[in-house]
């Protein structure tokens, strides 16, 4: 138990992790301020809006709800890029036609279409659920694992762990948990902190209740969840990926010698995937690492599901099998060569 | 006891041991060597870092590798180069330490500040590392290795970087430790020994060179070292003609330490050999840099 504690207090003694950790969350903050700033104005006219959308009055029902026809009308609205009013409705319009789909969970009247003034949501999905914050994220990973391992090597305290009572083998284990433990508290610190931030700086506490696909602006979700659902999706796919990188950073650390070219292995990890194309064979298996898993807008784009024995199966809930698995598989069947050293056996 | 059977060691381009027998009782041993002789590779092997690639260490007949965390629990081990965390406190180095080991926290701390106390260091003990002198750092590490009260004690070069106060205080708590611990330690300073070490082993090229206690290592050269007075200008020619081993300016006359194998000039008188002289003689040939490849 002793030992669990000593390492993770390496984490907190390390000026470099918790420099980078505090500037990450400092910028999360300044985004959050920012889009704030920038979308105030927009957040006013909940009235106007529904006034435009009383026009449309009678005219929804599910019938209409073909998900090629919402997918060609968002296509359409993407295309146009002058952003008038209309444009927002028409955009408010799309997202009615998508909560009508899902009436029966909400008990709402599909046929009087009605605005919620989402831009919160909206934003909030835009940087915890994309790229953004997977890239955050598994940076700040990069350097919170770091003073557990690599640390112990530039130092020279390897020859002394490595001759020490407790074991190599206990002590590899204590390291392994100690990294998830810390990654786990990380993830969940910097998402439940981003979370707070975007529903109190944009006050959209009622609206965790309302259906993800009445959010204007996101893809469309095949799932039938509301946005707190959505967000807990988004929390537990970005922990699966954040433990998938760090067992892929743990294996890196415990054979790279320098701090630097560990840290410049765990931000080619992340940045790489996300230039490669999204579509075909590539986009396919990039899915399933860590930098791009972690995001669950994944999970909205349909464009993303493999066929699996005659079953059409989303390639992120593939994609996370996978990576807990091999995730597993590597911490138990390397549990022991996991930590090397210098030593020479 | 630690028995070192038929060992040859060699790294991808040298051979540091060749097929050496050694064995260690309680007491303090003491591996004496130039540079590069190889003392370094052979602690790393008693504390299973490196392993052999012939023969076999035995700590009371098992094969250390097999025994395993068994063996490295009654281990102590200060490196050559001492680790620590900069950023910590001397205090908090040894906690970690300490964990590593699997004392208790109550212990611990008490184990650590009697240490500290006993090493002169308490006063210091909450502050960061990093600005420690290298013979504060080197104190550290020897309190780290004797956290475990390890049966087998292991110490490379401890008294690098120490003061001559701090050596004859680390000497002192040596001997008190050796009464019931194999203690191994590596040096090149032989004042550093004379007078606690139980045994010397001294390497050279790839083989044990003596294996016994210092006395007896040095009446090896009984009758072989003289001393003689000279004026300055003769130095020079006698250096020619002879192996000296000292020379000190006492009231306009050189002191001149040298050996002399057979049938020295009645003229030069015969001194007590130390170890010293054994040292100097005996590795009059190496250069202190064996393993350096072009
Ligand atoms: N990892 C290694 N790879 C190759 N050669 C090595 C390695 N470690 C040591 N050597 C060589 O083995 C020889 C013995 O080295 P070792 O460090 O054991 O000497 P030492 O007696 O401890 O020297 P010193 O007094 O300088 O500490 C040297 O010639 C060195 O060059
Ligand atoms: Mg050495």
């Amino acid at each position: 138990m002793k030992l669990y504690k000593e390492e993770i207090k390496k984490t907190f003694k390390t000026r470099l992790s918790l420099g980078v950790i505090l500037l990450i969350i400092l910028i999360q903050v300044c985004a959050v301020v920012a889009s704030y700033s920038k979308l105030r104005d927009n957040c006013k006219d909940v009235k106007k809006y529904n006034e435009y959308a009383n026009a449309y009055n009678g005219t929804l029902d599910e019938s209409m709800v073909d998900v090629n026809d919402i997918r060609l009308m968002e296509n359409d609205f993407y295309h146009r890029k002058d952003d008038t009013v209309e444009d927002y409705f028409y955009q408010q319009y799309l997202a009615s036609i998508c909560r009508a789909k899902q009436v029966e969970k909400i008990g709402d009247n599909v046929n009087i279409p009605k605005y919620y003034n989402a831009i919160g949501i909206n934003c909030m999905a835009q940087n915890l659920t994309s790229t953004v914050t997977s890239f955050f994220v598994l940076v700040g990973i990069i350097f919170i694992v770091l003073p557990v391992y690599s640390k112990d090597r530039e130092n020279g305290m390897d020859y002394i762990i490595y001759t020490s009572y407790l074991g190599r083998k206990e002590i590899c284990k204590v390291k392994l948990w100690a990294a998830y433990v810390l990654v786990g508290l990380w993830v969940t610190i910097y998402y439940l902190f981003s979370f707070m931030l975007y529903v109190g700086v944009f006050d959209c506490y009622d609206m965790l209740t309302i259906p993800i696909n009445s959010i204007g602006c996101l893809l469309l979700c095949p799932l039938r969840i509301n946005v707190l659902e959505y967000f807990i999706l988004g929390y537990v796919l970005l922990l699966i990926s954040s433990f998938a990188y760090t067992s892929v950073m743990l294996f890196v650390y415990a054979r790279v010698n320098y701090t630097v070219f560990c840290i410049g292995a765990g931000v080619l990890l992340i940045i790489l995937p996300m230039f490669l194309p999204k579509n075909g064979i590539l986009g396919r298996v990039t899915c399933i690492l860590p930098s791009v898993f972690g995001k669950a807008d994944l999970i909205i784009g349909n464009a993303v599901s493999i066929n699996i024995f005659g079953h059409e199966v989303l390639l992120a809930y593939f994609g996370a099998v996978v990576l807990l698995t091999a995730t597993m598989m590597i911490n138990l069947v390397y549990k022991k060569t996991f930590w090397i050293g210098r030593v020479d056996l | 006891m630690l028995v070192i059977k038929g060992l040859s060691k060699r790294y991808a381009d040298k051979v540091v041991y060749e097929n050496i027998d050694l064995t260690f009782d309680k007491g303090i041993s003491v591996l004496l060597a130039p540079n590069g002789a190889g003392k370094t590779t052979l602690m790393n092997m008693l504390v299973t870092i490196a392993k052999p690639d012939k023969g076999q260490i035995l700590y009371n007949d098992k094969d250390i590798y097999k025994l395993g965390d068994s063996y490295r629990k009654i281990l102590g081990y200060l490196p050559q180069k001492v680790g620590y965390y900069k950023n910590y406190t001397a205090y908090e180095n040894l906690m970690y330490v300490a964990a590593l080991k699997g004392l208790r926290e109550e212990n611990a701390d008490s184990i650590i500040n009697m240490y500290l106390d006993k090493f002169g260091l308490f006063e210091v003990k909450d502050k960061k590392v990093k600005g420690f002198s290298g013979g504060m750092l080197q104190r550290v590490g020897i309190i780290g290795a004797l956290l475990n009260e390890p049966e087998i004690l292991v110490l490379d070069e401890p008294t690098a970087g120490l003061d001559p106060k701090e050596r004859v205080r680390l000497k002192k708590i040596l001997s008190d430790l050796g009464k019931e611990r194999i203690i191994i330690v590596s040096t090149h300073i032989t004042s550093d020994i004379e007078f606690i070490a139980n045994k010397i082993v001294m390497i050279k090229d790839r083989k044990i060179l003596h294996d016994d206690k210092v006395d007896t290592i040095c009446s090896k050269y009984n009758g072989k070292i003289y001393e003689v007075f000279l004026d300055a200008n003769e130095v020079a020619e006698f250096e020619c003609n002879n192996y000296v081993l000292m020379q000190q300016y006492e009231n306009n006359k050189v002191k001149i330490r040298f050996f002399m194998d057979e049938g020295a000039d009645i003229n030069y008188r015969s001194v007590i050999p130390n170890l010293d002289d054994v040292f100097v003689c005996e590795y009059k040939d190496c250069t202190g840099s064996e393993g350096v490849l072009e």
